[in-house]
């Protein structure tokens, strides 16, 4: 039985164990078309990165080990399944650390999701710089209209 | 929120990813990049909603155990803090001590954490000097656990503290050699009618107030009667106080404007206890500033008090550094410009024209900033003005006219001078001792003026060093009469 004000602020301490399950399953059926069994020391040697390198080093290695077992050539619903199975093990690791709750986790997802989706379809309309450039931009716009919203919300301007 | 470092590595990670996505064409590169940044963002938000946590449940409370000290007397200020935690963050919170008031003991920062969400610290603070202080709220700062994000801001109340001048054992205030503990006090009219003391009781006569009779002792002497009181008077208190750069000569903590301002601060709380009505006007080298008008509130009381803790607090060091501002004293520059008259050398030379255009005594004194406060004080003044001045012995033919025009006014007038020789750090004892004799005859000269008296204010220490380093001097003078 677990204490009540424990699962209040933190998430039930196995529930980490089926999101990375989750993210392994994920990373392990986009990579299978390419690598065939490569997948398993693929999957190991990101676990292991997630499992001693800080958040999000552990995420940059780990994309990088996965284009190079996937290649250059991998079509759009495999970058998007690799990446979103890399991010699912992002945040397996973030609950298993306790600095991010379920709900976070789940907004962390569906917005690395919903970004991928959107560069996807773009990538299919305009040039490869044009939609790296707006997403970069939609995603700083995005950090710092969260921090003025901050400032505002919490009444954290200070006094002209 | 403040970015960290760490933020910005992290940032510039993402932006490497999606760049190098690019440069080779790969779409998990820039997707890589993507998932990133978002972590970056939910990190954001994750801080976002533990710093509106902190706002909304954090509880500080800054009070001193006690709300009225006497300087250098060390006083302890209780912090209590609280919040529930729901994010894994950290709090610091961090009393700010105002300018002019000492944390001998360094106040650690009082930390609250999700597994530690209250805490409490007694420290200790000091004040060097008198006056009126404010503790503002105690600054809070929330990081994140991953060292990304920071965010400071106040909440809590504050407090105001006052530290009342300590019956000083440093300073000499006496006119003579006779020190006296108090130059000021109960002020008594010397005139009988209605009051609240009783004072006497005298037979009804025609045309007096039939609300006035005491009828228990009519009935007891069976004629009616009246009962006097002691009538209670406001006196008016006119206070000038010099501040400019030869008032900040001395040690910081021994400056001249550091012992005018107990003094002063004395008579304002002094006249807070009479509700005598008070103002003040404070003389720079210009102009006649913060002027005060004479009204007896208690937020006038308070405004005064503030106003000299502020002349303390004040970073001012600069000073008229090594002139010899007695020579703005006309009569000491006549001595020099006739001098100079027989002298052809080049320095007489440069000199000489400076005291041509001298402008004329009267219309030098008259312009001066000290005159002119007091000019304005006795204008403004109401029946019964007591005049106090605060100054040194720098600007002498400024102050003897100053204390002339209010005597020739009927203005009572209390003069507090401070000599210049004691704040002086590298005159010899032969020198010293000259000076303050210069100093004790001008004092004696404004003392004799009708209705002034003239004060002598200085540490008492020098004082006495000086009077008792002085006696072989004496001697030698003595035998060579």
């Amino acid at each position: 039985m677990s204490d009540e004000s424990d699962t209040a602020g933190r998430p039930p301490s196995r529930s980490w164990v089926v999101v990375a399950l989750a993210g392994v399953l994920l990373i392990g059926l986009t990579t299978w078309p390419s690598v065939g069994f490569l997948t398993v020391p693929l999957v190991g040697g990101i676990l292991a990165a997630m499992w001693y390198l800080p958040l999000p080093y552990a995420l940059s290695t780990a994309v990088v080990v996965a284009v190079v077992a996937v290649g250059n050539d991998a079509s759009s619903v495999q970058a998007v399944g690799v990446t979103l199975g890399l991010a699912t093990l992002v945040g397996a690791a973030s609950l298993r650390e306790g600095t991010f709750d379920g709900r976070t986790v789940a907004g962390y997802l569906a917005l690395t999701a919903g970004v991928c989706v959107a560069v996807v379809v773009a990538l299919a309309a305009a040039s490869f710089e044009a939609v790296a450039f707006g997403t970069t931009l939609g995603l700083a716009l995005a950090a710092y209209g969260l921090h003025r919203y901050e400032l505002v919300a919490l009444d954290l301007l200070p006094d002209s | 929120m403040q970015a960290t470092r760490r933020y910005w590595e992290m940032a510039a990670l993402a932006g490497f990813l999606a760049t190098f996505g690019v440069a080779i064409d790969s779409s998990v590169f820039l997707l890589g990049g993507v998932a990133a940044a978002a972590w970056l963002l939910a990190a954001q938000y994750r801080f976002y909603v533990g710093v509106r946590d902190v706002r909304s449940s954090l509880d500080v409370t800054l009070s001193p155990l006690r709300t009225q000290v006497g300087a250098e007397e060390p006083f302890s200020v209780r912090l209590t803090a609280s919040a529930s935690l729901s994010t894994p963050c950290s709090v610091t919170i961090t009393p700010d001590s105002p300018v002019g008031i000492d944390d001998p003991d360094g106040w650690p920062a009082v930390s609250l954490t999700p597994d530690s969400d209250s805490a409490t610290h007694v420290g200790t603070f000091r004040a060097p000097i008198a006056g009126e202080f404010s503790f503002d709220a105690p600054d809070v700062r929330v990081e994140d656990d991953f060292g990304l994000f920071t965010e400071s801001f106040t909440q809590g109340g504050g407090f105001d503290i006052r530290v009342e001048p300590r019956a000083s054992d440093k300073l000499f205030v006496g006119k003579g050699g006779m020190e006296i503990s108090a130059g000021f006090g109960e002020h008594e009219s010397g005139q009988r009618g209605p009051g609240v003391g009783a004072a006497d009781l005298r037979e009804y006569m025609p045309g007096d107030d039939i609300s006035r009779i005491d009828w228990k002792a009519t009935a007891r002497l069976n004629k009616p009667h009246i009962r006097e009181h002691d009538v209670e008077t406001t006196r008016e208190v006119g206070l000038i106080v010099d501040e400019r750069s030869s008032m900040w000569d001395g040690p910081a903590g021994r400056r001249k404007i550091d012992f005018v301002r107990e003094v002063a601060l004395a008579f304002a709380n002094s006249a807070a206890t009479m509700s005598d009505p008070l103002g003040l006007y404070t003389v720079s080298e210009d102009d006649v500033q913060s002027v005060r008008a004479s009204q007896a509130a208690d937020v006038q009381y308070a405004t005064i008090r503030s106003l000299f803790s502020a002349v303390g607090g004040s970073a001012m060091t600069t000073r008229s550094g090594g002139d010899d501002s007695r020579l703005s004293v006309p009569e000491r520059a006549n001595d020099l410009r006739t001098s100079l008259d027989g002298d052809s050398s080049v320095y007489a030379r440069t000199l000489r024209p400076y005291f041509q255009t001298m402008h004329p005594y009267v219309e030098k004194v008259e312009s001066s900033p000290f005159f002119t406060a007091t000019r304005r004080v006795i204008a403004d003044r109401s029946e019964n003005l007591w005049l106090v001045f605060f100054t040194d012995d720098t600007h002498r033919e400024e102050l003897l006219e100053s204390a002339k025009f209010a005597s020739n006014r009927g203005v009572q007038l209390l003069v507090f001078v401070a000599p210049t020789t004691f704040f002086e750090s590298e005159s010899t004892p032969e020198q010293s001792y000259d000076a303050y004799l210069d100093f004790e005859s001008f004092r004696k000269r404004l003392d004799r003026l009708t209705n002034v008296s003239a004060m002598e204010l200085s540490p008492k220490d020098k004082r006495e060093t000086l009077l008792r380093g002085s006696q072989p001097v004496r001697n030698r003078q003595g035998g060579n009469r």
